[in-house]
Order: C-alpha cells, then structure tokens, then sequence
C-alpha cells in the first residue's frame, strides 16, 4: 500500500491538476486512485494536438507489478476501438507497459510519460480524424505475439515461446548456456540481455499471463499453417 | 465583434498568405500561357487561352505535399480553339494537335511533363525568385447549351478534349470564374486600400510603392476564405490518411454560395463559420453541390463515405474555429490543424502571435492493444 500511495503522490506533485483520493472497497485489495484533469500538448511527426482530458487513474496495491487502470470520465470516442469491457482503457500489451514503467526510477511517473500520454494522443488523434496515428495491435492474443516478436526480434513463433518461458521460469536457462531461440548461440551472444531485462522489469504473473497468449497464439498460427499445407498436399494429390 | 474573432481573421489571413502564388510567379504563369497561345498561332491553331480554377479566381494555395521544396503549384490553363467549318471531329484529334505542335516546339517540347485523360501539364523549375510550378493546359471547343439552360454564363461553355478514352466532356470553367469573380466583387471593393496598404507593409521590398502592387495580387476577405478552407481540407485528409477528398472547384462553389447573404464587410472568420455552418444544415437530406455555370452536380459521384468523411472534416474545422486563442498552446494547434504545420510558427515570428509553449514529443513506445 505504501508504494502505490508514494506513487500517486510523486505523480501529484509534478502535475498539480491532479488530485489524489484513497478508497477502500469492502473487503477488496485497498487501492489509491488519482483523479483530475490532464493537459495533453503533444506533438508527433509535425502534428500537434492540445486537449484537456478528465480522467482517473486507478494504482492497486501490488503496484508496480500490476498495470494502473485508466478510465476517461466523458468516455473515449464513440469508434474508438481500445477500450475494455469494463470502461478502462487499452493501453497496450503488459509486459510491453511494464517494461516501459520499470525502466524508471519512478514507475507512475514513467506510465504516465511513455504509455498514457501517448495513449491519449492517438484517441484525441482519433477523435479528430478517425484514424490511429501510429497504429496499434491486433486484438487478443495475435497482438502480444506481435509485441514480443518485435521485442526479440525473432520471426518464428515457437521460438518466441521459449525466450519468454526462460524470461518466466528461472530454472531451465542459463546465460553461457545455448539460447533458448534455438540459435545455437551462446545467450550471452545472443538474447540474455532481453531476458534479463524482463526479468528485471516484468512482474512473473505478467510474464505467465503473457506466455499463455503467446502460446495461443502460436498454437492458431501452427494449426492454420497445418491445415494449409495437409490441404495443398491434398490438392497435389488430386492433380497426380 | 470579439477579439477572438478578429484575432482569428487576422491569423488565418496573414497564414494562408504564405501559401500564396507570388506577384513573381503570377507574373511569369501569365507570360507563359500567353506565349503558348503565340505557339499554338504560329502553327495555325486559333486558340485562346485562358486561366481557370484557383488560378482565375485568385485562390491558389500551395499543395500540402510540400514541406519547403520539391513540389509543385498547379495552375489550369484552358486553351479554347476555334475552327470555321467542321472543327474537330473527335476530342483525340484535337487534342494530338495541341499535344503535337507543343512536342514539336524546342522550348516545350523538354517540359512537357505528361500527357493524361484531361491535359497536357509543362513543368516550369523553381527560379532564384519565385518556385517551381506546372500549367495544367486542357483543350476544348465551344459548345452551345440548349436554348434556356438556367446557368451564370452559358455562352462560356466548352466541350473538353478528353483523350484515352475519347470523350467531349461538356464544362464551363471560365464561367464558373466569372461567376466567382461577380461575387466577389463586393467584397473585393471593400477595405481595398487597407489591404493594399498592409500587403505592402508586409513584403518589404517586394513593390516600391503602394501603386504598384498589381490588382491581382489583391485578395477579399472571400477569396482568403476559399483558400483557408482548401487548406484546411488538404491538411486534414492528409493527416487522416484518405484520398477522396471534395474538390477545389466544389469548396469554392460552397463558400461562395453560403456568402452571399453576408454583408461585404464579412471578415474571413465569418465566412469560414458561414461555410461550416451551411454545410452542416446540408447533413440531414440530398446531398448535392449544383454548379452555378453548368447544369451538373459537382457531387453527383459522391458515395456515402466520401459524404461521411467530409462531415467529419467540417466538424473538425469548426473545432478548431473553436478553440480557446487565449490559452495559446490550443491557439498553435488550432491554427495548424488547418494551415499546416509551422504556420503558427511563422506567425510568432511576424509578431502576430506571442511564443506558446513547446509541446512534449510523443514517442511511439506502446501500442494500443486489448485481449
Ligand atoms: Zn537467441
């Protein structure tokens, strides 16, 4: 509970528009919210975009492991494809998010900064002209393969799978060791410093709710790719 | 009248003005086509040639694809010609005939740049004193509307020589100038000494005396709102990333019309926010665009996105026709969001606007993503 009231409080202080509330609810985790309004005046590729945005940022008491919540009080706008069942915000990817978070020394201020603020210039963006302006990730689990393709940059799927499962579970990976990529490198050549860096930076429950995703949808890919080739084949076999 | 308004006439004026043809280039594009005609004659091809589009109506504004170099303005040009007897028989042959004599010619023959279904464009380099621009040259012959066709100007209709597939493509381009230069006229005559005062206090230098500006450098109010809101229709389907935007001849029609019941005192801001305002009571029913100068529809091929879209446009513009100029942060991207980026800038540095603060770089860290 201390960090994430020191967390809303550091955050308080630099921009003092917002202002920083306690709730408790019933017998749930305690969590600090902060509330206020927010000045977006950003610029991007020559497009500068100034909007004042009412909104609330919900930090729980496991912060930083877990992502802060973030819901606008007039909505996001009516197409808008990036909001969550429950009203929230789709930020991005969570390792992706917190990775970026845990590169600070200031982890709310380092959300705010690097995944809020851009997020709210692509929906002012949007709201303006309908398109997202630097695009965004497929939905469900193609877009966190995505995100950790690029991340390791590394094509193959399954190879994907076992960087973050190393990244995830301590045991099976060791940094003189082959990379678990299937290089045939030595990881310290290779992706040691990724691992370590999500490591470092990425709560393991994120990680394990990652993997699972990227599991999935390595799994789709693979079966997609199976049936095409069983139903080329099928077809060789009708021409011979 | 509140300072917002005036301070937003004042803006959107001085900034469109930078992405105005100059007295040099206007000088040297009349040169130019006239010097075509002299060809043309030379090689016994009765034609006149006249400017139309922006260029006829004082309206041009520099495409937004150009962030300082390397681009085009595009000025039209129509060559009108005349033959006794039977003229030309299809619009190929007419249009091998101007196309041949320009290929023949020393001078035109390295500029032509291209030959498409509607003109022949010459390409002119950028020059020490003036940019790079292209003359668009369509051709075409008179051509006699029914008798009592309800339109401004009907004995100046044409029939265009399209080529590739042959086509005479019945238009009036000069009468629709005409048309526009009668309505502006109004405006025109009000507060022209003013205007060519401030002209000739802004471009020091450019004329050594307020006499010598010439007449059709002179813009009105009407003629600023024509390309403030081309402008802020290039800037914002670019940013939007769509290409089936409503075309120049179609805004002008539309400002146009909704200024004629404005006093001819009307500054820009009210004729811009007359446009937005007629537009938008345009949402809920047909959705057409007549031509004051020829009996068509300038939006009979508009499909329903395309409709859609531009709402979305106009809606947008008013936004930022809207926005607080006090809070001057909001002002900059107001005023870029419909003339570009680095007007607002440049209006800093002619002192018409004070130093807003800088904006954060965005970086494109994280990627919106939901299960
Ligand atoms: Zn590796």
């Amino acid at each position: 509970m201390q960090d994430c009231l020191a967390a809303t409080h550091a955050l308080r202080k630099r921009h003092n528009s917002l202002t920083c509330t306690v709730v408790y609810i019933g017998d749930e985790a305690p969590y600090a919210r902060v509330d206020g309004t927010i000045r977006l005046d950003g610029e991007q590729q020559g497009v500068r975009l100034v909007a004042d945005y009412e909104l609330s940022i919900v930090v729980s008491e496991d912060f930083p492991a877990s992502v802060p919540k973030v819901r606008l009080s007039d909505g996001a706008p009516a197409t808008y494809p990036h909001v969550d069942a429950d009203g929230t915000l789709c930020l991005g990817v969570n390792g992706e998010i917190a990775m970026a978070m845990n590169n600070s020394a200031v982890p709310l201020i380092a959300f705010y900064d690097e995944v809020l603020l851009p997020n709210i210039y692509a929906i002012e963006y949007y709201r303006r002209y309908r398109v997202m302006p630097f695009g965004d990730r497929s939905h469900g689990s193609q877009g966190v393969l995505e995100f950790y393709r690029e991340f390791f940059d590394v094509d193959d799927e399954s190879a994907v799978c076992q960087l973050l499962r190393a990244a995830a579970f301590r045991s099976p990976y060791r940094r003189r060791g082959k990379c678990p990529c299937g290089s045939k490198l030595r990881a310290t050549r290779c992706h040691a410093n990724h691992i370590d860096q999500l490591r470092a930076c990425v709560d393991k429950s994120i990680l394990m709710d990652d993997l699972a995703l990227v599991a999935n949808a390595a799994n789709i890919t693979k079966t997609k790719s199976a049936k095409e080739s069983a139903r080329l084949r099928l077809k060789g076999h009708r021409k011979t | 009248m509140t300072t917002q308004h005036q301070t937003l006439s004042k803006a959107l004026s001085r900034g469109v003005s930078y992405l105005d043809i100059t007295p040099t280039m206007f000088r040297e594009a009349t040169e130019h086509y006239r010097a075509i005609a002299g060809t043309l004659q030379s090689h016994g091809l009765d034609a006149d040639i006249k400017p139309y589009g922006s260029f006829g109506t004082g309206t041009v504004v520099r495409p937004s694809t150009d962030e300082g170099t390397g681009s085009y303005y595009d000025l039209d040009i129509l060559a009108e010609c005349h033959r006794d007897e039977c003229g030309w028989t299809t619009p190929s042959s007419l249009r091998e005939e101007v196309d041949g004599i320009l290929e023949d010619d020393g001078t035109y023959a390295k500029m032509i740049e291209g030959s498409t279904h509607q003109c022949v464009t010459l390409a002119y380099a950028e020059t020490d004193s003036r940019p790079a621009f292209r003359l668009d040259l369509s051709s075409g012959v008179h051509m006699d509307l029914p008798l009592g066709t309800d339109v401004a100007f009907a004995e100046e209709a044409v029939n265009l020589a399209w080529i590739d597939p042959d086509e005479w493509k019945g238009s009036n381009p000069k009468g629709l100038c005409k048309w526009f230069n009668d309505q502006n006229l109004r405006f025109r005559v009000y507060g022209l000494e003013a205007r060519r005062k401030s002209l000739f206090e802004e471009n020091p230098g450019a004329y050594a005396s307020v006499e010598e500006i010439p007449e059709d450098m002179d813009r009105s109010a009407l003629q600023r709102a024509v390309q403030v809101v081309k402008r802020s229709r290039d800037i914002y389907y670019r940013r939007a990333r769509e290409d089936r935007a409503p075309s120049s001849c179609a805004l002008m029609v539309l400002v146009t019309r909704f200024a004629e019941m404005l006093p001819q005192s009307s500054d820009v801001t009210t004729i811009v926010e007359s446009f937005v305002e007629g537009c938008q009571a345009m949402r809920d029913g047909r959705f057409a665009i007549p031509n004051p100068a020829y009996p068509e529809d300038l939006a009979a091929n508009w499909e329903q996105e395309k409709v859609d879209r531009f709402f979305n446009w106009i809606d947008e513009l008013k936004l930022n026709l809207q926005a607080d100029l006090s809070d001057s942060a909001k002002r900059d991207a107001a005023i870029d969001a419909i003339l570009g980026s680095g007007t607002s800038d440049r209006l800093v540095r002619d002192k018409i606007f004070d130093p807003a603060p800088e904006p954060v770089r965005i970086n494109r860290n994280v990627k919106p993503w939901r299960l």
